[in-house]
């Protein structure tokens, strides 16, 4: 399992190295949005009227501090869904149906063990990588107290993110091993802004389709967006435990699921 | 023993459509082996199935029935020990991460293989040398940007990596021009010479009966012939060209010549001072010029050239699978 783990954090590190301009452009468009958020329906009407509005939607009384924080804090979430679930699924599929390095790693390895670790270390190193951009922003909004949010959200942000890479998996597995796709982002592109949809990111949860919602609370990702709502208005921490007892039960039974998937799947590809 | 399987069988089912299916018999008892430090040639059109078999020698496949041993470990219940001991290359094309350098690609390989991270630097570092990779400052480069002979290079250094005592490649020279074919050849001579077991595959019979000690010819499942070169194209009865130049006495020789050996096509030609005798003799080369001194010394005749021409691994290759080249 170790010498699994030090292989994928190498490569990683160097997809990291080689593609930072990517993680550049994720830091920048995320801020932008954040942004836009809070100050782009301000321009067509005023600030306190966008606050009052985002006030009304999250029950709490909210200044314009909270108000971005909140929107800063989401832009991260929507970045963490939509490259776990899109690299978990496309990185199997390119791996196994279009580069063709199934053979690195089925005479090294056994497949469960390859698709559990990547599953689980994939999104821990992503997520820190991918939301380094809030620090120096919630360090400038809220001095010293803005570092220590960082970290409880990045904690939960990664936690979630682990949850999330082996429910993709769920998705991952049958789709490189038991169909005949041959364009895994079709599935993929569908997934991520369901998930983010029916987690009441993009539209207040109360206007989400019940069958969003119903799919995206398969999915820690409701879950974490109350817990980073929470913690962006620096609110109770109930809201954390009962994020953790979700998140553990959830990554459980995905742990199950997928075990016994890539149990099959290893088998149906040594049957060949 | 280098490699030993033993009827060995394999069969994929191919579906068709949504319902239907077809079963294809890859292997159909498959029983060969290989002696520790050999390099064995496993020729056959294609479909014929090495690939299959190199996959099931690589633990990369199960076999549905038959056994297979690497150095005596068995490839199905002791893959792990199998795993060890071998190195693969199977398909030179592809098989790397394409935004990867090679040097990362092999770092990668070693340490899923369960090198340290030092040692797995070093060890790309020395395989990448040994094939030249580095030497052409192509190690670190994306492996996107790779020539086929650079990729096939690739191939061939992932498979030493683990300095393995057992090499299973796969047609490794396909698709590579002149330089670069003949770079593989010297290294799959040279890893031989240093004790390795080797089993390769592949269509161009010059190349292999370069490399080869002895040769597997596959064909429809089948193992159809198998032998050392010598041995497999003098099994197979094929006809050696004889060119002699002699100064006198040429049908007195030719006569005494059909006596000892079975000859055919035979063409005597006279070259003013000289006569040429061209014959087709259906024997071992030994016993060819064996019967010709003999033939000399009985009619006194004075030889002033001679020359046995081997058939190729070609014509035996050809004369096994029924013309059907790949």
């Amino acid at each position: 399992m170790l010498n699994i783990a030090k292989a994928v954090i190498y490569r990683e590190v160097a997809w990291f190295r080689r593609f930072l301009a990517d993680y550049i452009v994720s830091w920048i468009l995320p801020l932008l949005f954040a942004t836009g958020l809070v100050f782009l329906p301000a321009s067509l009407s005023n600030i306190d009227t966008v606050v009052k509005r985002m006030s009304v939607l999250y029950g709490v009384e909210l200044s314009l501090i909270d108000a971005y924080t909140v929107s800063l804090v989401l832009t991260g979430i929507i970045s963490v869904v939509a490259a776990v679930v899109n690299d978990v699924m496309q990185t199997l599929f390119a791996e196994f149906r279009f580069m063709d390095v199934s053979s690195m790693i089925l005479e090294s390895t056994d497949l469960k063990k390859y698709i559990a670790i990547n599953a689980i270390l994939r999104p821990a190193i992503m997520t820190p990588m991918l939301t380094l951009y809030l620090a120096p922003m919630l360090v400038a909004i809220h001095g010293l107290e803005g570092l220590e949010m960082f970290l409880i959200i990045e904690v939960v942000l990664l936690t979630s993110a682990i949850s999330l890479g082996i429910f993709a998996t769920l998705f991952a597995v049958p789709l490189t091993f038991y169909t005949r796709i041959s364009r895994p982002w079709t599935v993929s592109n569908i997934v991520a802004p369901a998930i983010l949809a029916g987690a009441g990111i993009y539209i207040p949860l109360e206007l989400a389709p019940l069958a969003l919602r119903l799919f995206a609370s398969l999915t820690p990702v409701p879950y974490t967006s109350r817990a980073l709502y929470a913690i962006a208005l620096k609110g109770f921490p109930q809201e954390l435990k009962s994020f953790a007892v979700v998140l553990v039960m959830l990554t459980a039974a995905y742990i199950t699921i997928s075990g016994l998937l890539s149990k099959y799947a290893e088998a149906r590809v040594r049957r060949g | 023993m280098g490699i030993d399987v033993r009827d060995v069988k394999k069969s994929y089912v191919s579906k068709e459509g949504f319902r239907k299916r077809r079963v294809i018999e890859a292997l159909k008892g498959v029983t060969f082996s290989v002696a520790r430090g050999e390099v064995h040639a496993l020729l056959g059109p294609n479909g014929a199935g090495k690939t299959t078999l190199v996959k099931i020698l690589a633990t990369l496949l199960l076999p549905d029935s038959g056994s297979a041993y690497v150095e005596g470990f068995d490839v199905v219940s002791q893959a792990n020990e199998v795993r060890k001991i071998i190195g693969v290359a199977l398909d030179v094309s592809k098989g790397f991460y394409s935004s990867l350098t090679g040097f990362e690609n092999l770092v990668f390989y070693a340490l899923l293989k369960g090198f340290s991270y030092s040692d797995a630097r070093r060890r790309a570092r020395e395989v990448l040398e040994l094939v030249g990779l580095w030497d052409m400052e192509a190690h670190n480069r994306p492996y996107y940007t790779y020539s086929l002979g650079m990729r096939a290079r690739l191939s061939i250094a992932k498979a030493l990596l683990t300095d393995p005592r057992v090499l299973l490649l796969d047609e490794p020279t396909l698709g590579l021009d002149v330089e670069s074919s003949r770079m593989v050849r010297k290294l799959i001579v040279d890893l031989a010479k240093e004790g390795r077991t080797i089993l390769v595959t592949g269509h161009n019979m010059y190349e292999i009966e370069q490399i080869a000690t002895s040769i597997s010819i596959i064909n429809a499942g089948r193992i159809v012939a198998s032998g050392k070169p010598q041995e497999l194209k003098q099994r197979l009865g094929l006809l050696h060209k004889v060119s002699i130049r002699v100064s006198n006495n040429a049908r007195q020789l030719l006569d005494e010549i059909a006596k000892k050996l079975s000859i055919a096509s035979t063409a005597v030609e006279d070259l003013g001072d000289v006569q040429r005798i061209t014959m087709y003799a259906k024997a071992g080369r030994e016993e060819i010029v064996q019967a010709i001194l003999e033939a000399v010394n009985t009619v006194g005749a004075r030889i002033l050239d001679l020359a046995v021409e081997e058939p190729t691994l070609e014509d035996a290759y050809l004369a096994v699978v029924g013309g059907k080249s790949a």
